[in-house]
């Protein structure tokens, strides 16, 4: 009897917990893995010009004709984040990367490793280089993050750029997920909310990272969703 | 007491289920489901709410960052002389 009375109240009390812990971002959900981050052409070719890039982030402000866009205070950013702890780490890149100006990526400028204008890319995901001198929209404010915090030395295994669909908007937004030590995972929107516990306004569609894509959508009944034409 | 075990085994099965899962995926499923996701359009935005960092360390930094950048979009004192 005893230890029934005691289930009930660990039920009742952690029934609230539960609930909403239960829309937390399902970070050790294996059999959500779908496939090699090199499935999907358009992230593949957005992780290989990105490793292209790499080292003209870096070349303002020493080089002063290198130092488009943001690229300038991305490098005070960056120098200034080397001091903060992990928490405030995500914090700067968080809010950093949200002040950035919105630019509709349905026409996509992209840079060469010289960064020279390559061309455009119709709804693609854009690099770090392209975002700090371009804009973006939500999925490049992700993107922006994820490649921020790999070279704070976040590990690729505990970040995922996420789409998720947004119920309040009735569309497909996306998300950076962050997972921390101590097993939470931290949503980082462009609102600028981080929602540290999930987030009942969001079903988690797909995610994927430098290694991997995995597909969430066994997890509801997918043709609840809108399809990619309405 | 089997009462009680019924209620914990009802509870735990399908935890144990869900733990239990990895369910193989065949290539042709693999890549159906990729060209399902590639024709997912990320259109949503959101307007950015005004709340600022936890961390003041992190609030002076951003302070400091956007001045840089105001000061960087002005012309130069050479710039202005020349007009």
């Amino acid at each position: 009897m005893f230890l029934l009375r005691s289930l009930g109240l660990v039920l009742l009390f952690g029934a609230p917990t539960l609930a909403v812990a239960a829309n937390a971002y399902p970070f050790s959900a294996a059999e959500d893995y779908l496939a090699p981050a090199d499935a999907l052409d358009g992230w593949a070719n957005t992780l290989a010009r990105h490793n292209a890039q790499q080292s003209d982030l870096y070349r303002c402000p020493q080089e002063r004709k290198a130092c488009r866009g943001r690229l300038r205070s991305f490098n005070k950013a960056m120098i200034r984040a080397a001091a903060l702890s992990a928490d405030e780490q995500i914090e700067l890149v968080h809010f950093y990367v949200n002040r950035t100006d919105y630019d509709d990526d349905r026409v996509q400028r992209v840079y060469d490793e010289h960064g020279k204008r390559a061309g455009v890319i119709r709804n693609h995901w854009s690099t770090l280089y392209d975002f700090l001198v371009d804009g973006g929209d939500c999925e490049d404010f992700a993107t922006a993050k994820y490649f921020m915090l790999r070279d704070l030395g976040f590990a690729a295994q505990d970040l995922r750029v996420v789409v998720v669909y947004e119920r309040k908007l009735r569309g497909y937004h996306a998300i950076l997920a962050v997972r921390r030590a101590d097993g939470t995972v931290w949503l980082l929107d462009s609102d600028n909310f981080i929602r540290r516990r999930g987030h009942r306004g969001y079903r988690y569609v797909y995610a994927m990272n430098e290694t991997s894509i995995w597909d969430h959508r066994a997890d509801f009944e997918p043709s609840s969703l809108p399809t990619a034409e309405q | 007491m089997k009462k009680l075990a019924v209620m914990l085994a009802t509870l735990l099965l399908p935890v144990a289920g869900f733990a239990d899962g990895t369910v193989a995926v065949s290539s042709l499923e693999v890549k159906e489901r990729i060209r399902s996701i590639e024709q997912i359009n990320v259109t949503a935005e959101k307007e950015p709410a005004d709340i600022a960092p936890e961390s003041q360390r992190v609030a002076d930094i951003l302070r400091e960052l956007d001045e840089a950048e105001d000061k960087a979009e002005q012309p130069s004192a050479d710039e202005r002389h020349s007009d």
